[in-house]
């Protein structure tokens, strides 16, 4: 039944798009691959709208409305709002888009591409979901929206309290497919960075063939390709960044529209990553500044300018009101957990306390061994482990071979060209410059904090190559696509690795197999809460089986012990009975703690996992499920009650 | 909506959905994108240790294979 209400919420979410789309192009000859981007664009705000106005209702304490269900309702309350209201013929739209589609699909570099990552989802989906921030707390926050249909913090610390547009889109796809179905669906948001990033090309004046090739050389880098494959929260606040970005230098509907679309798409980002506030803030200047000049007979006054911007900044915060207000109200800032510098001050909004930013600077150093190595990192690419390339790793060939060529080609020819697609270019390069800029004086370099600025190349690389001579193009083409295969036969071959050593070789096919946990965590009775002393990657696991369970987080585990506060594993803790029980803990995980107890509870062990899957050796810690039993004497009672 | 012939005219339709697709100027230039993007890549593959890597994990791979 949930299953069949989440098709159909699909279905109204597509139609209320259509709707809103044939009323924002009207009888104007817009480009199919704008239509696509206004089409995804709109079908993404209508699902996330929903999903914000029941996370409202939900604010009313014991109302978990968060659900498919009653988003089904207000989508058909929508859907029938849109039939009466925007009567517009859908099937012309449906007719133009699916055109659209084809000709992507016959360009043999796209085709290649989409191959690919339709192989690697494919391989993907015969395990779990994977990746560290997954597990830690983009999928915990997802079985939280689904366990409670509230849109609450999953609890007080500071990774928990983000914005969580992942997590909902995680949501609503756990209800819609089995699990290992949801491993791929980060796929999806790929179509609207190919997209945004197509049209912002085609904006810089880039040709089609151009275009095509950098949307496809965009996704040969490693950290968005391998992203594609976990639910990272980064691909949708990537694509959604370049679709405001989109808008808000596009022409070709009505300004205010494209406004309004480009605050909500910038809005939507943030509630995937707060880093692309900064995205925000330097898309909110172009906005300002709007000098892409439209046509001499058409010049916009200031008071035009501050109108749209004024649209912007309202739909942007729109769009992200609920985590705002959410977080205002929860944590006193609404930014929470992130410090606005100046701004927060002068509005006194708390700070985050468990947010240490001693590290900060010394996080770099899995990448560079020494901050100077950021200028050649896209061409040595080393890392700490050797982990070269993953989601948080690597920029690849493609990028490496085209990128700061092309930034120096289009800042030394500055002033070549005309009009509208120069001021584009401009405004594209002064974007990537203030993205890795502010990156930069932010002193936490971790890449994948700077991938916004990545798409924004893109277009300056397609120009760059539409400018070659005809004669040197086939040859460029060339060296292109191989650049592309290459990089994406990388990140194929990781993935057929990955499947070939845990799926057929080890045969790790049923979840505690494959996420290597003792099989008794799927088997525990309805209401288990189990307190996570092994660390934060074991949050998602241990939801177990059918996502049954509630989990304890690590960090939280650390609060209630009376540990200082923070991220790691502990190594030790002392166990009270009364705070375990008033907390409703059921069992415990630990992989080598060494655990005190108050005398009034015992620990009775239900399951272990102390070998190595792949290769029968003993594990240093071995991974315990214990089930908390409490005393019942009258000295224990008494003694949890005075605690 | 206003000036709705005058924004038509200068919209992304003709931009992105173009049939002609012709580049927006003469090429300017030349040669010059193909010979940096030739020799960045090969400076890439000559020293980026993620290729290495990579190389020695396919060298593994296949010895482990082999038996």
């Amino acid at each position: 039944m949930t299953m069949l209400a989440c098709v159909l919420y699909l279905c109204l979410c597509g139609f209320v798009a259509l709707r809103l789309l044939g009323r924002i192009v009207g009888m104007r000859q817009v480009g199919i691959a704008m239509r696509l981007q206004l089409f995804m664009a709109l079908a993404c705000i209508v699902f996330y709208s929903n999903f914000f106005l029941l996370g409202y209702l939900s604010m009313v304490p014991g109302e978990g409305v968060v659900n498919v269900g009653y988003a089904l309702v207000m989508a058909a309350l929508m859907a029938s709002a849109a039939w009466v209201f925007l009567p517009v013929p859908q099937a012309a739209m449906l007719t133009g888009m699916a055109g659209g589609a084809g000709m992507l699909a016959s360009n043999r570099t796209v085709a290649g591409t989409a191959l690919v990552f339709a192989a690697a989802g494919v391989v993907s989906m015969f395990g779990f979901p994977q990746g560290f921030e997954v597990s830690a707390y983009h999928l915990p926050t997802a079985v939280e929206i689904l366990r409670t249909a509230t849109l609450q913090a999953w609890d007080g610390n500071f990774p928990h309290t983000f914005p969580a547009n992942a997590s909902i889109f995680w949501a609503f796809f756990l209800s819609l497919f089995p699990e290992r179905v949801v491993s791929s669906v980060n796929l999806l948001l790929l179509f609207p960075l190919v997209v945004g990033t197509y049209t912002l090309s085609r904006l810089a004046g880039a040709d089609r063939n151009a275009s095509l090739l950098v949307s496809c050389g965009l996704l040969s880098v490693p950290m968005i390709a391998f992203s594609s494959v976990e639910l990272s929260a980064d691909i949708g606040g990537i694509a959604f960044i370049v679709l405001a970005m989109s808008f808000a230098l596009g022409q070709g509907i009505e300004r205010r529209a494209a406004m309004a679309l480009a605050g909500a798409c910038a809005g939507l980002a943030f509630g995937f990553k707060s880093v692309h506030l900064i995205g925000m803030a330097c898309i909110g200047l172009v906005v300002l500044a709007d000098p892409v000049s439209p046509g001499l007979e058409e010049r916009r006054t200031w008071r035009d300018k501050i109108l749209h911007a004024a649209i912007f900044s309202g739909t942007a915060v729109l769009a992200c009101s609920f985590w705002l207000v959410r977080n205002y109200l929860s944590f006193d800032n609404p930014f929470y957990p992130v410090s606005l510098p100046l701004v927060g001050e002068l509005a006194g909004w708390a700070k985050a306390a468990d947010v240490d930013l001693t590290q900060r600077h010394a996080l770099q150093f899995e990448w560079v061994r020494s901050p100077g190595e950021w200028l050649v990192y896209p061409w040595i690419e080393w890392h700490v482990l050797g982990q070269n390339y993953k989601h948080s790793s690597g920029l690849g060939a493609f990028f490496a071979a085209t990128v700061p060529a092309s930034l120096a080609l289009v800042a030394a020819s500055g002033f070549a060209g005309k009009g509208r697609a120069r001021q584009v270019r401009w405004i594209l390069l002064l974007a990537v410059v203030f993205v890795i800029g502010t990156w930069w004086l932010l002193d936490d370099h971790q890449p994948r904090y700077a991938l916004a600025g990545i798409p924004y190349c893109m277009p300056l690389v397609a120009w760059v190559v539409s400018q070659a001579h005809v004669r040197w193009r086939p040859l460029l083409n060339g060296v292109l696509a191989l650049s592309i295969a290459l990089m994406l036969g990388v990140f194929l071959s990781r993935e057929l690795a990955l499947f070939a050593n845990k799926i057929l070789l080890s045969g790790q096919t049923t979840r505690s197999l494959y996420y290597e946990y003792p099989e008794a965590v799927d088997a525990l009775p309805a209401g288990a809460r189990i307190l996570n002393l092994a660390g934060r990657t074991w949050h998602y696991p241990l939801a177990g089986e059918g996502l049954r369970n509630e989990v304890v987080s690590t960090p939280e585990a650390r609060r209630m012990l009376g540990l200082p506060p923070g991220l790691g594993t502990p190594r030790a803790a002392a166990l009270q009975s009364a705070v375990l029980r008033e907390r409703g803990v059921s069992h415990l995980f630990v992989t080598g703690a060494v655990l005190r107890l108050d005398g009034c509870l015992d620990l009775e062990e239900q399951g272990r996992l102390d070998r190595n899957p792949h290769n029968g050796v003993l594990l240093a810690s071995p991974r315990i499920l214990y089930a908390v039993r409490y005393r019942t004497g009258t000295e224990c009672r008494v003694h949890d009650a005075g605690a | 909506m206003k000036n709705l012939s005058k924004e038509t005219a200068s919209s992304v339709a003709e931009i992105v959905g173009r049939k002609d697709d012709p580049v927006e100027e003469v090429p300017l230039l030349g040669k010059i994108p193909t010979c940096l993007f030739v020799a960045s890549l090969l400076f890439y593959l000559l020293v980026s240790e993620g290729i290495r890597n990579y190389l020695s994990f396919l060298l593994a791979a296949a010895k482990r294979l082999m038996g």
